[in-house]
């Protein structure tokens, strides 16, 4: 064995115990930062060196230690279900977000929602009926009634344009992200690569794998997409089905150009509706309606292959798109329809008359001097479903005036109330399925919108429920991870002394063997001189 | 099952309770500061439901309290025009049994009298038309402006001596309903209703062809004179007794036709009087009766409404003394959690070492 031999491991010792500082310094600087992953130096006991020679047969110390290198306190399982989590967390947060919106916008239960105007109005009809021919009430009567009827409308215009403003925004919002997952998709395929360089010649890749992870969290918060491990330190990405990234090739996310509107996606669904119905259509007819159902589906995109996005912010949006907003935009199209239909039908009831004295018959002329009657509720937006008035599109008749309005039949005198007593019922009225009159098979739209009022509260409270309870998961498993990945200034301060004086004590032994060497070369062969 | 902790996952899930504390107390604040415990449809959606009923409920209440008022309204003018109409018939009825008993003395006598008549059938058909706000009283839902009129002046019969044939005049109500016909001999009267409950409604008009008598069948009533013909009949009958034979016809719309001898015959008008009396009578108590039952509904409905707007509260309000032990206990706990986290994320190692 080397004299040299003590001072050699003293000086491994030293490099080893200050790179393990080093290593400490690294951790404590970054105690704050996102994404960062505990590292520790790996040391490792140097072997004694092996030989033959003079000295064999002699105990041998060993060489002195050496770092193996400098490993991340990384858990694949706690991070994939940390990331698991946080996709599904996206997605209910983004569903309750969107009912929670819908239900705001009802404005109910309060003096400002839609049940109130409908009740207004119903209320101003059953006034009217009180006031007609009455001298100076009349015309007022049916001045309120319409003022009524234009507010209920209003409102029911002002919810649809929020509901179809909401779709379009989120639709931009579909866009942004998209892109952005896109960049991060392409930045997780070049991280990929250089951890693959790094790994294969022999360079410390933790900095950059602590990057990547962060990305790809971000892209399943996004996406939803779920992980695999890879060769050589790589992540792979699978997106419902598609491979957003695989090594260092990342593919493009994409989202169908169409629809373009909400309406384009309702009138998908309609098309749909009317092409499983019995008679089917056929010919043109199916033609126009497979178009139809064509530009009003959402696809999502992986390179060439369609992916379904099962969780995550976009799961959640497209959810919104081609379900919980087009529903919402029909619930109110059903409101105003019924609301239309229902009135329009008593409003041209034959034999009706209105306030300038005009009889209302079906075959206009017939009785001499009857006309065909004017309807209160009109649609000024064209669709290609003529049978249905759209929230959206509704709007009181042009033609229609106070005097236009038929409040009694011509059978039981000009200053008869009758129909607008019928009108004011409506309100209170039921459906009869087996009613010959189409508009008294409808709900009146009182309960259609008290159903939906109330269908929207119980599914934005369980999503609600739901989402604090993957906040919970979420939160619980974030804290694992962190437990296993974070860094403890604890746990760094006990080991920075413990390196502090592994180097201490070595220095102590440089020092000692110096001592020795001292002895040996300027005191040996000294005596008695 | 956490073995490690560190600041960071300690920081973690300290700020996750800090936050399910912060939200809340937010909630507690948004009931306590708007006084509802129902802010949207998802703070309790069968609530909502019940309180989108409940709103109906006080809307239809206000309604009937509404309709009955103007019920009440339409009620009392007519009982104010019956009134007059009868106490107007009483006046006359003692006219006519002062000439009876006078016999017919002079020229100049009779004609007062029958002028005093004819005034008094005047102020009948005028109250006969008596209005509620542009609508007749007594032909509610009619489109012309007044409930009768005089169509036919009377015939006295004409040559010397008159004839023997007596029709007196015809007045006609305007339409409430379908005109007579031969499947329909009385036509059909439409109603003027007010609805004061969920089941009911109460007819605020009245007929006039009923309590008035109609000279011509319709408005649901088949012909018989009316007390504006029969008055004026009286009137002429005081004024130029028909003593030209015995056998003329006072009533056209009797049939058969009774001819009535010269001396009974102011007698058995007379005799129709009382009848016209007895029928504005019954239609006073009528209007009475009707009254009282929307009087007993209002009543309802005012409790009615006492008792929804308790219910909505009940389902809307928040219970504020109990929301306010909430607030305070939660309070206490978001103190209690800030102060601990501070606490704890203060120290390290690091401040122990030297």
């Amino acid at each position: 064995m080397s004299t040299f031999s003590g001072i050699n491991a003293s000086v491994t010792a030293l490099r080893a115990h200050r790179s393990a500082m080093d290593v400490i310094g690294q951790n404590i600087a970054n105690v704050n930062t996102p994404g960062y992953t505990r590292q520790r130096a790996d040391l490792e006991m140097l072997n004694a060196p092996g030989g033959s020679g003079m000295l064999t047969g002699s105990p041998v110390t060993g060489g002195g230690v050496h770092i193996v290198g400098i490993s991340r306190a990384f858990d694949a399982v706690q991070s994939a279900r940390v990331n698991v989590q946080t996709g599904d967390h996206a997605l209910q947060q983004e569903r309750a977000a969107t009912l929670s919106d819908l239900e705001a916008l009802t404005q109910e239960p309060s003096d400002a929602g839609l049940s109130k105007q409908l009740n207004k109005m119903w209320a101003a009809y059953a006034d009217a009926a009180t006031k007609v021919g009455s001298t100076n009430a009349d015309g007022a009567a049916r001045q309120s009634v319409l003022g009524a009827a234009r507010n209920v409308v209003a409102t029911l215009n002002a919810a649809w344009n929020t509901v179809d403003q909401q779709w379009s925004t989120t639709r931009t919002q579909v866009a942004a992200d998209v892109d952005e997952v896109n960049s991060m998709a392409s930045s997780v395929a070049v991280l990929n690569e250089q951890i693959q360089k790094a790994t294969t010649t022999g360079g410390a890749p933790n900095e950059l794998m602590d990057k990547r992870d962060q990305l790809v969290t971000r892209i399943v918060e996004l996406t939803g997409a779920t992980t695999q491990a890879g060769r050589n330190g790589q992540v792979d990405l699978y997106l419902g089905g598609g491979l957003l990234v695989q090594g260092n090739l990342a593919n493009k996310l994409s989202v169908s150009e169409n629809p373009n509107t909400m309406s384009d996606v309702v009138n998908g669904q309609l098309a749909a509706e009317k092409i499983a119905s019995t008679p089917a259509p056929t010919g043109s007819d199916l033609v126009a309606l497979q178009a139809l159902v064509a530009k009003g589906t959402i696809t999502v995109k992986v390179g060439e292959n369609t992916a379904t996005p099962l969780s995550g912010k976009l799961a959640g949006q497209v959810e919104a798109l081609s379900k919980t907003l087009p529903r919402a935009s029909r619930d109110y199209d059903a409101v105003a329809t019924s609301l239309a239909t229902k009135v329009n039908a008593l409003q041209k009831s034959n034999g009706g008359i209105d306030g300038n004295g005009k009889t209302i018959s079906t075959t206009p002329g017939t009785p001499a001097g009857s006309i065909a009657g004017t309807d209160l509720f009109t649609s000024n937006t064209p669709s290609p479903f003529t049978d249905r008035i759209t929230a959206g599109g509704i709007a009181l008749g042009e033609s229609v005036t106070g005097n236009t309005l038929v409040l009694g039949m011509a059978a039981n005198g000009a200053k008869d109330g009758s129909v607008a007593v019928r009108i004011a019922a409506i309100g209170t009225s039921k459906a009869d399925p087996t009613s010959s009159v189409a508009a008294d098979r409808m709900e009146p739209p009182d309960r259609l919108w008290a159903s939906y009022v109330s269908d929207l509260g119980a599914r934005s409270s369980s999503a609600e429920a739901r989402t604090s309870a993957a906040q919970a998961v979420l939160t619980s498993s974030i804290a694992d991870q962190q437990g296993a990945a974070g860094v403890s200034l604890d746990e760094e301060s006990a080991d920075l002394i413990a390196a502090q004086r592994a180097y201490q004590g070595a220095a102590r032994v440089l020092t000692a063997v110096d001592e020795m060497l001292d002895t040996l070369i300027n005191k040996t062969g000294l005596v008695g001189r | 099952m956490t073995e490690r902790v560190t600041h960071r996952s300690i920081q973690e899930s300290s700020l996750a309770r800090l936050q399910g504390n912060l939200a809340t107390m937010g909630l507690l604040q948004a009931q306590i500061s708007s006084g509802k415990k129902i802010t949207k449809p998802s703070d309790d959606p069968a609530g909502t439901v019940s309180s989108l009923a409940v709103r109906q409920q006080l809307r239809l209440n206000d309604q009937y309290q509404v309709q009955g008022q103007d019920g009440t309204s339409w009620l009392n003018a007519q009982d104010t025009a019956l009134q007059t109409v009868s106490s107007q018939l009483r006046a006359a009825r003692t006219l006519v049994v002062g000439a009876l008993n006078e016999g017919y003395v002079t020229d100049g006598t009779r004609t007062a009298t029958s002028v005093e008549l004819d005034g008094i059938a005047a102020t009948v058909l005028s109250l006969a038309n008596t209005q509620y706000q542009g609508r007749s009283l007594f032909a509610g839902t009619a489109g012309e402006n007044y409930a009768v009129t005089l169509t036919t002046a009377a015939v006295t019969g004409a040559g010397t001596p008159p004839a023997v044939t007596y029709a007196p005049a015809q007045y006609t109500w305007s339409k409430t309903g379908l005109p007579a016909d031969a499947a329909n001999p009385r036509g059909t009267n439409t109603p003027v209703l007010r609805q004061i409950d969920a089941q009911s409604s109460v007819r605020v008009d009245t007929n006039g062809a009923d309590v008035f008598g109609a000279d011509v069948a319709g408005n649901g009533t088949a012909a018989s004179q009316s007390v504006f013909s029969l008055l004026r009949q009286i009137s002429d009958e005081i004024k130029t007794p028909k003593d030209a034979g015995a056998d003329i016809v006072v009533d056209p719309a009797a049939t058969p036709v009774v001819p009535v001898a010269k001396e009974q015959r102011l007698s058995t008008l007379l005799g129709r009087l009382d009848t016209a009396m007895g029928k504005v009578l019954e239609g006073l108590a009528d209007v009475g009766a009707r009254t009282n039952r929307i009087d007993h509904a209002m009543e309802i409905a005012q409790s009615n409404k006492y008792e929804l707007t308790d219910q909505l509260s009940k389902v809307e309000d928040v219970d504020l003394p109990a929301v306010m032990i909430q607030m305070s206990l939660q309070e206490t706990a978001y103190k209690a959690a800030l102060q601990v986290t501070s606490k704890v994320l203060n120290t390290s190692l690091m401040d122990f070492i030297r």
